[in-house]
């Protein structure tokens, strides 16, 4: 054998396998094509984790009557509600992948058309339904479900009581409309006991929150209109069903009446993400009672929160998120007061809210900071030195990752702490600026420079050659598209 | 600093920080299944490793002695990346093709997770980007699917996109 070439064939199945599993899809599809073994290889089950068949249901799908793939991740694709060849394929594809264990279905699914889903796909873990609502404008949100008459309901009562899928611990689904709450509300209510991830999302207030309980949830997002309700009782039995959460996200508004029952019956809850507009005062007392805490999300902050008297300081949490957008300066000095002991922050800077003025309160404020994440959505135009001179303040900062901030890395205050540095969207950084990294940051050991920049292969090695032990990461912009 | 004997499989032995040679789940499990971890004179022969390959892999291993032990369990999704191969493990593996055969094959056999990690980086890294022609060309494989086995691999392929591993 020659000395050339390396013998891959000579390998073991599995090291090929392993192998295979550090190239990414694209690469193991051109793999898949050199040989029989390498197809099998290339897309076996343990590889498929990271692969989804997606497939769209007005397409002819007769191609895949011929796989030996056993997938994993399934994505259909639908226009609108299922019609007669759209109901065939989807039948076929759920009973040749029987080993599915993550399901998406991108559009409106019928409740004895999600019954049959759930039938057919025994090892089912996750489940999301429903079109990307968040994204998206819902154009025909009146839309009335011609299908749901009384056999059909009759029927889907019987469907549901059979339903057996025993691995689905999480769910992800949206309702349009009151139609399409009523007509899957059933199946939740059969699936509601054994989930542990739980995502709703409704436009409109439409299923009966109250006959719902998640017993074994630890993970809830609340979006949309879903608790819009005057119902008080209603939302209270809702949410008292609760008794494991650990991480709670609210989309949406929620009554803090719900909260005070949701913090009562959770204890444990460690991550607890709200929209600060929607209280007055904001309920920081409740989270008092939440000893475990680590981590607080403000988004919506359009005005300075009104904190009662009563509240005292959150002394277990060390993550803060914040979505500045109105709020007063005054704000700061309270978040002070209330979590002392942040060590990591992430700021969505919004509206009034450009980087210099924001970066002066943050590092006046929360001095021991170890990691910051700024995320820029305000400022229009480069930001000079001088907004971004406030960092030095935070002499125990170690990680700092700037996204959408428009700077030259000249501006960046040197930091001989830091030892990871992350930037998303540099307005301009050439290959000399790589160089002025290295010298900023002397113990640098993480450094991503993200998707758009204008740094080549030989400014990374000319930094590598200055930061040996720094790993680097983001995709090389090589000359084909640098114009000068 | 306790020190163990290991063996080559052309008969040479090599005196190994105890410490160092833990780094191989192999021999872990043969010094407890042995009883050997008190008894520093047994020597422990590797079979199917000859010293070229063993002296490769014991420098390796001094290198990264103090690494922070990967922990599966933690949560954090499989490194998958191949483009954080730091300098000195880059400078390390400028081997020809036969000796990266050879410690692919011992990294396997001797169960040293970050080399086998670093060896098939290695190995992935030369297959990146290249079209099915080139890697047959590269790895000297015979083609041997039909044109229809071939066209139904091609279209196949156009449904599968890749998704993220939320945990493994």
């Amino acid at each position: 054998m020659s000395n050339e070439l390396f013998p891959i064939d000579d390998l073991p199945e599995e090291v090929v396998e392993h192998i295979f599993s550090f190239l990414p899809v694209p690469d193991r599809k051109s793999a898949s094509l050199v040989c029989t073994k390498w197809e099998k290889l290339a897309f076996c089950h343990r590889l498929l984790r990271n692969v989804t068949l997606k497939v769209q249901l007005r397409l002819k799908c007769h191609v895949l009557r011929k796989s030996n793939r056993r997938y994993r991740n399934l994505t259909i694709d639908s226009l609108d509600r299922l019609v007669g060849s759209e109901f065939e394929n989807l039948l076929e594809i759920l009973d040749r992948f029987a080993d599915v264990e993550c399901f998406v279905y991108l559009g409106n699914l019928e409740s004895k058309h999600l019954c049959m889903v759930l039938n057919r796909l025994p090892k089912l873990q996750q489940m999301m339904v429903g079109r990307m609502i968040r994204e998206w404008c819902p154009a025909n949100g009146c839309r009335i479900s011609e299908q749901l008459q009384a056999t059909g309901t009759l029927n889907n009562v019987l469907q549901t009581e059979r339903l057996v899928v025993p691995n689905l611990t999480q769910l992800s689904i949206s309702f349009t409309n009151s139609d399409d709450g009523m007509d899957t509300f059933p199946i939740l209510l059969r699936l509601a006991p054994q989930l542990k991830n739980v995502d709703l999302y409704s436009t409109d207030y439409c299923i009966p929150l109250e006959q719902l309980q998640f017993p074994k949830a630890e993970v809830l997002k609340i979006g949309g209109n879903l608790c819009n309700t005057d119902n008080d009782c209603n939302l209270l039995t809702f949410f008292t069903g609760f008794k494991l959460l650990k991480e709670v996200t609210l989309e949406s508004t929620v009554k803090e009446i719900a909260l005070d029952v949701l913090t009562e019956a959770c204890p444990e809850i460690e991550i607890f993400k709200f929209e600060v507009f929607s209280y007055d005062p904001a309920p920081f007392h409740l989270l008092g009672r939440l000893k475990c805490l680590k981590t607080l999300g403000l988004g919506k902050f359009y005005k300075n929160p009104v904190t009662s008297s009563k509240c005292n300081p959150l002394v277990s949490v060390k993550t803060l998120s914040l979505e500045l957008s109105k709020c007063g300066e005054s704000s700061f000095e309270r978040l002070r007061h209330l979590l002392p002991n942040v060590t990591a922050m992430d700021v969505t800077l919004k509206d009034d809210w450009n980087i210099g003025r924001a970066l002066g309160h943050i590092c006046r404020n929360f001095r021991g900071l170890h990691r910051l994440e700024i995320s820029d959505r305000s400022t229009r135009g480069l930001t000079f030195w001088s907004s971004l001179l406030a960092l030095q303040q935070l002499d125990q900062l170690e990680e700092l990752i700037l996204r959408d901030v428009r700077t030259l890395m000249a501006y960046v205050p040197p930091n001989p702490l830091l030892k990871r540095f992350v930037t998303i969207f540099p307005y301009w950084l050439f290959d000399k600026d790589s160089l002025e990294l290295a010298r900023q940051y002397p113990n640098l050991r993480y450094l991503d420079l993200g998707p758009i920049r204008r740094v080549t292969s030989s400014g990374i090695a000319a930094f590598k050659a200055q930061l040996v032990d720094c790993a680097v990461h983001g995709t090389p912009f090589d000359a084909e598209f640098n114009s000068d | 600093m306790p020190c163990i004997q290991l063996q080559s499989s052309d008969g040479e032995i090599f005196n190994v920080e105890f410490e160092i040679a833990m780094c191989s789940f192999t021999i872990k499990t043969m010094m407890v299944d042995l009883d050997l971890e008190d008894n520093c004179e047994e020597v422990v022969p590797l079979t199917n490793v000859d010293s070229n390959i063993l002296r490769k892999i014991l420098q390796w291993a001094n290198y990264h002695k103090d690494d922070p032990e990967a922990n599966p369990e933690d949560g954090k999704p499989v490194d998958r990346r191949t483009d954080n191969i730091c300098e000195w493990d880059q400078e390390f593996m400028k081997v020809d093709q036969q000796t990266l055969y050879g410690l692919i094959k011992a990294a396997n056999y001797l169960d040293i997770r970050g080399l086998m990690a670093l060896t098939c980086k290695t190995v992935a890294n030369m297959m990146k980007g290249k079209t099915e022609e080139q890697m047959r060309k590269m790895f000297n494989i015979q083609n041997d699917l039909t044109p229809e086995e071939e066209q139904q691999i091609r279209q196949e392929n156009e449904w599968c996109e890749e998704v993220e591993i939320v945990a493994d």
